[in-house]
C-alpha cells in the first residue's frame, strides 16, 4: 500500500498547555491548514458560489439594507441575486458585468 | 401538632425553597434580561397548568463543605403542564441556585421527569441555564450528564424532545440539547460551546468573544445547532407553543388535527415560479400558496437556506415540507442542506408526519471545499433518509430536477408514493448546455460554425428532454398537473395515503452515513 507523504512539520510533536496539563502531541494536516477565525468584515459583500456577473444592482453612494440584492450572478444555471448581509452605503463596486468571479470575491465595498 | 400547624410549617418550607437562590441571585438573573426558572415554566405552559415535583430533593454530597450548603430544589425545577392543551413534561435549570450547576440529585430529577415523559408518551421540554458540572461532586456530576444523554437517546424517535437554551450551556452539557429534536436559542442570552474562549486563547492563541463563538446567532446561522431563533424569551416561548401544535405527543400517535382552512388569497400559486428557469423565487411562497391558512412553521430558517424545511397543514393534518430554495445558492444541495433535510425527514418519519417535497434544483454544489468537506458522505444522508422513510411521501417537481439532485429529492426511485410535475418541469440527467456539449461533441467540433451548432443542439436537447413528459411516459412521474391544481392533488394524495403501511426487512437498526 502506498504511503501518503506527510509534510515534515506535521511529524514534529508540539506542546500544548490545557487546564494545567502539558500535552505533547502531533497535529493533523487539517488542523495545520485550518483558517484562523477572524471577525466578519461588515464592509464587504462576497459571493458564495463562483459565477458570471450579469448585472450590478447598486451604485456608489447608494444606501443598502441588510438582505438587499447588490449583484446578479449567473451560477448553477441560475441568475442568483447576491444579497448584502449588512446595511451600509456603497463605497465601491469591485466587479464588472461579464466578469467571471471565483467564490469569496469582494463584489461591493460598503462604508 | 395540629393539621393547621403542619400546613403552616409546610408553607414555610415551600416558600423558602421556591425562592430559589434568594433575592440577590434573582435580581442578578433579571438584570441580565433573564426570567427565573419558575417564571419560565409558568410563561411557557398554559396559565396555571404547571405542576412542580421533587421540590424537596436534596443533594448527598459531603465534600468541600457541601454538607453545609442547602441548594433549593438542587438547582432545577421539574414538573408537568400543558401547552395549548397538549400535555408536556418540563425541566428548567435554576441558575440562581449554585449557577444551575449539575450534581447527581439535580440530574436524577431530570432523568426522573424524562422517564415520566417516556412512560406517559408526551413531549419533553428542557430549559438549559447552567454553569456546567458541579465540580464538588466530581465524577457523580459526570454520571448525571451521562444518564441524561442515555435517556435522550432512548427517547429519540419515541417522544418529541425540545431543548431551550436560556443561559450558558457549555462543555458536556451541550450534548443533551444536541441529542434532542429541536433546539431553541434567544439572542444575547443563549451561549453554547464545548470549550470556551479562554481555552481557545491558551491553546490556539485565537481571541474570540463568547457571542462570536457560540451565541444564538452563530448557532442559528452558522453551526446549525439551533432550530429556532428568537429575540426575546417571550418570543421563544411563543415559538415553542406553535411547534407543539404541529407535532404529535409520541410516535404511536398522529398530530392533533386542526380545522381545515384554505390558503390565503394573496398567495397565488401560479404567479410565483418564473417561466425563465434561470430566475430565482422564494419557495416558501409556493408552500404558503398551497397549505392551510398559508401557515408555514419553518425549522432552521437561518441555516443552510438553500433548502427549506418545516411544518404546515393540509385539510387540518400536519405535513412536513422539504423544498429546494432557488433564492439561495440556486437551491443546490450541499453538505449543510443535506444534513438539515435528512434530520428533518427522519423526525417526520419517526412521528408519522407525511412528507411533501417541492423540487427545483440544479443538482449538488460543485467545488473543492464541498468535496473535501465530505459532500459524498453528507449528501448520502438525504438519500438514506428519504429511502428509509415509510410515511406517505409525495413529491412535486416545480421546475428543474437534474441528475443526482432529481434522484435525491424523493424521486419515485427512493420510494415516493406520488410524484407530480408541473408542465414547465425539466427532468433530465443534466442541463441542456452540458448535455449538448457531451452528446454532440463531434458535430459541434466539425461544424463550420461550432457556436451556432452548439446553440442548435442545446435547443434540440431542450425541446426533446427539458420537460416532464419523458419521465411521465416511463411512469417516474404519476401526473403532470397545473400549478393551480397542486393543493388539490396534495390534499388528495395525503388523504388516500392515510393508512399507508410499509414494512422493511427486520434488523436491529440501519447504518446511515453519519
Amino acid at each position: 500500500m502506498a504511503d501518503i507523504p506527510v509534510k515534515p512539520e506535521l511529524q514534529q510533536p508540539v506542546s500544548m498547555h490545557i487546564d494545567g496539563t502539558d500535552y505533547r502531541t502531533q497535529l493533523t494536516r487539517k488542523f495545520h491548514e485550518r483558517k484562523p477565525w477572524s471577525p466578519e468584515d461588515r464592509t464587504v459583500v462576497c459571493n458564495q458560489i463562483p459565477g458570471l456577473i450579469l448585472k450590478i444592482l447598486v451604485k456608489p453612494g447608494q444606501r443598502v439594507e441588510r438582505g438587499q440584492g447588490v449583484v446578479v450572478l449567473e451560477a448553477m444555471k441560475m441568475a442568483n441575486e447576491v444579497q448584502s448581509s449588512w446595511a451600509g452605503t456603497v463605497a465601491q463596486i469591485e466587479v464588472a458585468v461579464g466578469q467571471n468571479v471565483p467564490k469569496g470575491t469582494v463584489l461591493v465595498r460598503l462604508r | 401538632m395540629s393539621l393547621g400547624h403542619k400546613i403552616n410549617e409546610f408553607l414555610t418550607r415551600t416558600r423558602m425553597l421556591m425562592q430559589g437562590g434568594g433575592e440577590k441571585a434573582v435580581q442578578k438573573q433579571q438584570a441580565q434580561g433573564k426570567l427565573t426558572a419558575r417564571d419560565r415554566v409558568a410563561t411557557l405552559c398554559d396559565a396555571g397548568s404547571f405542576h412542580e415535583y421533587d421540590l424537596f430533593v436534596e443533594h448527598n454530597c459531603h465534600d468541600f463543605g457541601m454538607d453545609q450548603k442547602k441548594l433549593p430544589g438542587d438547582g432545577v425545577v421539574t414538573g408537568t403542564g400543558t401547552i395549548q392543551g397538549f400535555p408536556v413534561c418540563v425541566f428548567a435549570q435554576d441558575f440562581t441556585v449554585a449557577g444551575g450547576s449539575l450534581g447527581l440529585a439535580h440530574a436524577r430529577k431530570i432523568t426522573k421527569i424524562m422517564d415520566h415523559a417516556l412512560k406517559l408518551g408526551v413531549p419533553l421540554i428542557g430549559i438549559n441555564d447552567s454553569g456546567g458540572a458541579r465540580i464538588q461532586e466530581g465524577v457523580n456530576s459526570l454520571a448525571g450528564y451521562g444518564e441524561i444523554f442515555y435517556r435522550n437517546t432512548l427517547a429519540s424517535g419515541v417522544i418529541p424532545q425540545i431543548s431551550v437554551i436560556l443561559g450558558p450551556c457549555a462543555g458536556g452539557a451541550v450534548y443533551s440539547p444536541a441529542l434532542t429534536d429541536f433546539v431553541f436559542v434567544v439572542d444575547k442570552i443563549s451561549k453554547m460551546f464545548i470549550t470556551g474562549p479562554e481555552v481557545i486563547k491558551t491553546v490556539l492563541g485565537e481571541e474570540i468573544s463568547m457571542e462570536d463563538l457560540g451565541g444564538a446567532r452563530v448557532q442559528a446561522e452558522i453551526s446549525g445547532n439551533a432550530h429556532f431563533y428568537a429575540e426575546t424569551e417571550q418570543e421563544c416561548f411563543e415559538q415553542i407553543n406553535r411547534l407543539v401544535t404541529f407535532i404529535p405527543w409520541n410516535n404511536r400517535k398522529k398530530s392533533e388535527p386542526f380545522p381545515a382552512k384554505p390558503p390565503r388569497p394573496d398567495f397565488k400559486v401560479d404567479a410565483i415560479v418564473p417561466d425563465d428557469p434561470r430566475r430565482p423565487y422564494d419557495v416558501r411562497n409556493v408552500i404558503r400558496a398551497v397549505c392551510d391558512d398559508s401557515d408555514f412553521l419553518e425549522v432552521q430558517e437561518h441555516w443552510a437556506k438553500n433548502i427549506v424545511v418545516g411544518f404546515a397543514r393540509f385539510e387540518g393534518d400536519t405535513v412536513g415540507i422539504v423544498g429546494n430554495q432557488p433564492a439561495y445558492l440556486a437551491g443546490v444541495l450541499d453538505v449543510d442542506a443535506s444534513d438539515k433535510a435528512a434530520r428533518f425527514i427522519r423526525f417526520c418519519d419517526a412521528f408519522n408526519i407525511p412528507l411533501v417535497s417541492l423540487v427545483d434544483l440544479p443538482g449538488y454544489l460543485p467545488g473543492v471545499d464541498q468535496e473535501h468537506a465530505g459532500v459524498i458522505r453528507h449528501g448520502a444522508k438525504i438519500l438514506y433518509a428519504y429511502s428509509e422513510a415509510t410515511v406517505p411521501k409525495i413529491t412535486v417537481i416545480l421546475r428543474k430536477a437534474y441528475g443526482g439532485g432529481y434522484i435525491a429529492m424523493c424521486s419515485r426511485h427512493l420510494g415516493a408514493d406520488f410524484v407530480f410535475a408541473w408542465p414547465n418541469a425539466e427532468i433530465a440527467v443534466m442541463g441542456p448546455e452540458g448535455a449538448a456539449n457531451i452528446i454532440f461533441r463531434k458535430e459541434i467540433a466539425e461544424a463550420a460554425d461550432p457556436e451556432a451548432m452548439r446553440q442548435e443542439k442545446i435547443r434540440e436537447y431542450q425541446e426533446k428532454f427539458s420537460n416532464p413528459y419523458i419521465a411521465a411516459r416511463d411512469g417516474h412521474v404519476d401526473a403532470v398537473i397545473q400549478p393551480a391544481e397542486t393543493r388539490d392533488f396534495l390534499t388528495h394524495a395525503i388523504r388516500v395515503s392515510a393508512s399507508k403501511s410499509e414494512t422493511r426487512p427486520a434488523r436491529k437498526h440501519g447504518i446511515p452515513p453519519f
